[in-house]
């Protein structure tokens, strides 16, 4: 019996706080921001590498927006007092090129080491294969060892970016 | 293990060299409290002597039960006397005690207890049921067990001989670091590693025999067992163990012990602060400040004359606190200056320290007799410490040496190898600095750095991190060139704006310097270029940093759009007369610049705050238009230029409309009589305080004078106010940076009285301006302080231009002032004055009207220059007074 990978799933977390994972929809651009902007240095620069405070509303749209069938996200959100309020995106772009599509993963910072990250690069990787994605592909600082732990987990390979010492590339066929 | 012996210590020889001769003085003490544990039922006292005895038969018992020489006990549970006596017990019969974290999980610690491999466990009821799941091969021995299995029942002590004398470089303990990944580090630490680290402290008389230390801090951690435990237990001082670390059960065991010192780590200190500040505040807003009051006059006493008024002023705070407790230690991590502070201005003395757990811990620590708040002070006697250069470890690290140095992690020769130098200096992977007086200064951890196989020592992203999180700077990418780092900055262009726009170059460096001050040489910025457009990213929004070269040489060049690439909008601009009449003019106004809509002003043409003044000068004679402060502060390009021009002349704003008055009308005589007040009280108390030496009034000019001093501290113009002579003084104004001297109601009413007139130069330093020259010109003198801001160095800054303008034209002399001796009492980074030897001297009057305006700033500087020299030089008159 197939899953039907669209569906949102509601999950309960090692500490037993409760996460629906879903795909991203057109709504959540307000969401989305609030969600960067609300991550620490460490997990923004890990996120985007390079020192920034403030990603740019061009880029912004271009994170929230996925395009038709190369683009896909799924966001993990938490229920609050004031609505759903986001605390993990993982998403790629871009599954039309050669070399494949580039795919990150962000976790708020209070919600990170509960297998969150995991959960959704997992779910986000099913899509991609039964979407006929050929490669996903991460960039990511060669410094970062949680998210080399996390790629390794998931079955990511390793390998250095040809054009940046300090930056490692993570890549895998779904 | 690598052949790096610790070097055997020159010049100490340490009282006892094991624990077990440190034990074996516990006997001789008798009667006197060793350990005071409170628990909930109460309090329970142990003696030296009982502990002693209960040491010694439990080491008996362990021996006939087969532990000795070469195997080891883990040694699992809370802070209780059992513990204490436990331990000892394993040390004197020859093992090597492994202390385990009561408060880890139980998967950490089987996996600590499978690696370390131990012969026996000797654990509490709870600890060893949590852990029945795992299939632990080792037999269990229980603290408080009654009478089951408990290690003090247990039977059969054999006879005195076989407790045999252990040698100084036997295992005493093996900790448990926290790892990364993989192996996890245990850390062998041997009765000399740990004895010499004691013995120097004990030396160092931070607690005497009287003294009740309390230790809430769990035991199984280094620093509270070497500094805590150990130190005292040598000292014959009494341990005080509270029943839990919670704020209420160490109030409660300050109660019942009335404890003189605590051990502390700063979560703790701020807990205490918060408690106290919070029960002030607690008893009414007037209660609240006047504890504010008194606090910043307790810490000032404390400061100036080493008195600790606290004791006396918080006497309820210290109730709190059983009354007796006088010494705070504190280590772990970082204590911040300001709560060392505070909590010194409560009346404690706070003593911090910094190590690790592989060196047993103490390398450094500030004692009563050498300390100095924001270090983590010198070097315990017999251990070396020094700062790694390039080719032996990371440049900036920490490295150490001496005996209780550990000589390499338990079974993990891959980490051992790593830990060390080449020539057996082990690496402590934190960066700092000592200073002159021999005081260590941790600045941050090296572990991120990984030495790549090309040799590449440094990451980028450390450096962006430091200086990414800016209200300023929206975006950073730093990469490396030939060994430095260079950056490619992206400012918040609203910020920008809001600031004041006139001065982005300005405030952009200024940002960064101040980023840099507080990070280490090599992680410094060497240069930077600013770019308007977002950095170039993947589309998932990641850095592409290797094209970051291209785009920092780039940065310079002024793009150059042809003419029919503006859209439709540009053409417009430049197609309207206006428009095009100004374009036309910047384009010879600036023929070797090509400059195009987006051309930056401020980056490009170079122009600053003056160069606006300038520039607006112009525009308002050649189109008739007034470009106001707020107009000013919009323009980023010169397409907002040519806007704002437009606008402007749309609005009708002409010269003649907008002419700003300056705050010039006399105040009121109340005002006057408050300002007459507040200036003589000023120079009374700068006079008193800082006895300053007068130089030079004789050369003040009979007419109005600009003066213009060096500037290094908030103390120089009350200096100067105490130099100048009282009619001079009432007629003087004086320049004030609005950012100080206008910020709230209250100084702005200072400022009116004390004829304090504003400087915005980000936004109007025109009006300044105009405000000088017509002050000069009505017969008052002025002070202006030509370097702006404040030297955080002491060092004479550059002149900024504006100084060049407001002489111009003027007919009063200027007169060059240097000032010594201001930054040694109260420099930028200091929140406090103290005292110092101050001195002022005026110069002989500059006539500026045979000088190029431009290079009025740089004559002015190097007069006052020279001046300072001669301050600065012995000086037979004032009995060779040396700087």
């Amino acid at each position: 019996m197939t899953k039907d990978i669209n569906d949102t799933i509601d999950i309960t977390l090692r500490d037993g706080r409760r996460v629906t994972i879903r795909p991203i929809g057109r709504d959540d651009g307000a969401r989305t921001a609030a969600f960067i902007d609300a991550l620490s240095t460490t997990s923004k620069h890990a996120l985007f590498l390079g020192g920034i405070s403030r990603l740019s509303d061009v880029a912004l749209r271009r994170l929230c927006d996925p395009r038709d069938a190369r683009d896909m996200a799924y966001v993990a959100t938490t229920a609050t007092a004031g609505g759903e309020r986001q605390i993990g995106i993982c998403r790629y772009a871009g599954a039309d090129a050669p070399e494949g599509a580039e795919i990150s993963v962000a976790v708020a910072d209070d919600w990170q080491h509960q297998g969150l990250g995991k959960l959704l690069l997992r779910r986000l990787i099913d899509y991609a294969r039964t979407h006929g994605v050929r490669r996903l592909y991460s960039i990511d600082a060669a410094s970062n060892q949680p998210m080399r732990r996390l790629a390794r987990d998931v079955g990511f390979s390793e390998q250095p970016d040809g054009d940046d010492i300090h930056q490692v590339i993570y890549s895998l066929q779904p | 293990m690598p052949s790096n012996a610790p070097t055997p210590p020159e010049t100490i020889s340490p009282a006892f060299d094991t624990l077990t001769k440190l034990a074996a003085t516990f006997a001789t003490r008798g009667a006197r409290t060793a350990v005071v544990h409170v628990s909930p039922g109460g309090k329970t006292m142990l003696s030296y002597g009982e502990l002693a005895e209960k040491i010694s038969s439990t080491a008996r018992a362990l021996r006939a039960h087969g532990i000795g020489r070469g195997d080891r006990v883990a040694l699992l549970g809370p802070n209780s006397p059992q513990w204490i006596v436990t331990y000892f017990a394993i040390v004197t019969a020859g093992a090597a005690a492994v202390p385990l974290d009561p408060q880890g999980t139980p998967e950490a610690t089987v996996d600590a207890l499978t690696f370390a491999a131990p012969k026996t466990l000797v654990t509490t009821p709870a600890l060893r049921d949590s852990l029945a799941r795992a299939n632990l091969n080792v037999s269990v021995w229980l603290l408080d067990g009654g009478s089951e299995n408990d290690i003090q029942s247990l039977g059969g002590s054999s006879a005195d001989e076989d407790l045999q004398p252990i040698d100084s470089g036997e295992l005493a303990s093996l900790l448990f670091t926290s790892g990364t990944t993989g192996t996890p580090k245990a850390v062998p630490l041997t009765h000399g590693n740990l004895a010499s680290n004691v013995s120097q402290l004990k030396a160092a008389h931070l607690i005497a025999s009287h003294d009740r230390v309390l230790l809430p801090l769990p035991l199984h951690h280094t620093y509270p067992f070497t500094v805590g435990l150990l130190t005292a237990l040598a000292t014959g001082a009494t341990i005080v163990l509270p029943a839990g670390i919670s704020g209420p059960e160490i109030l409660e065991a300050c109660r019942l012990a009335r404890p003189t010192a605590l051990l502390a780590v700063p979560r703790l200190c701020t807990a205490v602060w918060d408690g106290v500040r919070a029960a002030a505040e607690a008893r009414g807003t007037l209660p609240g400040r006047a504890f504010t009051v008194l606090l910043a006059a307790s810490i000032a006493l404390r400061r100036y004359t080493k008195l600790r008024a606290g004791r006396f002023l918080f006497s309820s705070a210290h109730a709190r606190f059983g009354g007796a407790l006088e010494l705070i230690g504190c280590g772990g991590a970082k204590l911040p200056p300001d709560l060392a502070w505070s909590l010194e201005g409560l009346g404690f003395r706070v003593l911090t320290g910094y190590g690790l757990t592989e060196t047993s811990p103490v390398l450094t620590f500030n004692s009563p007799k050498h300390s100095k708040l924001g270090s983590e002070g010198r070097p315990l006697p017999g251990v070396e410490v020094r700062i790694a250069t390039e080719g032996s470890g990371t440049p900036g690290e920490i490295l150490a040496r001496g005996p209780s140095v550990f000589a390499g992690y338990w079974r993990n020769s891959a980490a051992t190898a790593g830990a060390f130098t080449a020539d057996g200096w082990f690496r402590t992977g934190d960066l700092g600095r000592i200073d002159a007086g021999g005081y260590l200064r941790v600045v941050g951890r090296s572990k991120e750095l990984i030495v790549l196989a090309d040799g590449k020592k440094f990451f980028p992203e450390i450096v962006e991190k430091e200086y990414a999180p800016s209200s300023l700077l929206r975006e950073i990418g730093v990469f490396e060139r030939n060994g430095l780092l260079a950056a490619v900055v992206v400012p918040n262009e609203g910020e920008v704006r809001r600031r004041g726009a006139l001065r982005e170059a300005a405030s952009v460096r200024e940002n960064l310097e101040d980023v840099a001050s507080r990070l280490p040489p090599y992680q410094r910025l060497t240069s930077y270029r600013i770019v308007r457009d977002a950095l170039p990213r993947t589309q998932l929004g990641k850095l592409r940093r290797h094209l970051l070269p291209a785009l920092f040489d780039g940065a310079v060049v002024a793009r150059s759009t042809e003419p029919s690439a503006l859209g439709d909008e540009d053409r417009n601009l430049l197609a309207a007369p206006l428009g095009s009449e100004v374009w036309s003019w910047l384009q010879q106004r600036y023929p070797a610049a090509s400059l195009t809509l987006d051309t930056s002003p401020q980056l490009e043409l170079d122009i600053d705050s003056l160069g606006w003044v300038a520039l607006t000068v112009e525009i308002e004679r050649r189109f008739h238009v007034a470009l106001r402060a707020e107009r000013l502060a919009r323009i980023l390009t010169l397409r907002d230029l040519v806007r704002e021009i437009e606008a402007a002349a749309r609005d009708g704003a002409t010269p003649e409309d907008e002419m700003v008055v300056p705050p010039l009308a006399p105040p009121g005589p109340l005002l006057r009589a408050f300002g007459t007040g507040l200036l003589a009280f000023a120079r009374l108390l700068t006079r008193v305080a800082f006895q300053p030496e007068i130089e030079g009034v004789d050369r003040l000019p009979p007419g109005p004078a600009l003066i213009v001093p060096n500037h290094a501290s908030y103390l120089d113009p009350l200096v100067i106010a105490a130099a100048l002579p009282w009619r001079r003084l009432r007629r003087t104004y004086w320049a004030g940076w609005v950012g100080v001297m206008h910020t709230s109601a209250l100084r702005r009413l200072v400022s009116r009285a004390t004829q304090v007139f504003p400087v915005d130069p980000d936004r109007d330093l025109d009006a300044a301006v105009r405000t000088a020259r017509e002050l000069l010109g009505r017969g008052h003198d002025v002070v202006w302080f030509p370097e702006g801001r404040r030297s955080r160095t002491g060092e004479l800054q550059e002149f900024e231009r504006g100084i060049g303008v407001v002489a111009e034209g003027s007919a009063a002399a200027v007169v060059p002032a240097a000032i010594k001796g201001t930054f040694e009492a109260w420099p930028k980074h200091r929140r406090w004055p103290r005292f110092a030897r101050v001195s002022v001297a005026f110069g002989e009057p500059i006539d500026v009207a045979n000088i190029q305006a431009a290079t009025v700033p740089s004559t002015l500087e190097r007069a006052v220059s020279r001046l300072l020299a001669g301050l600065c030089a012995p000086d037979s008159r004032s009995g060779g007074e040396v700087s």
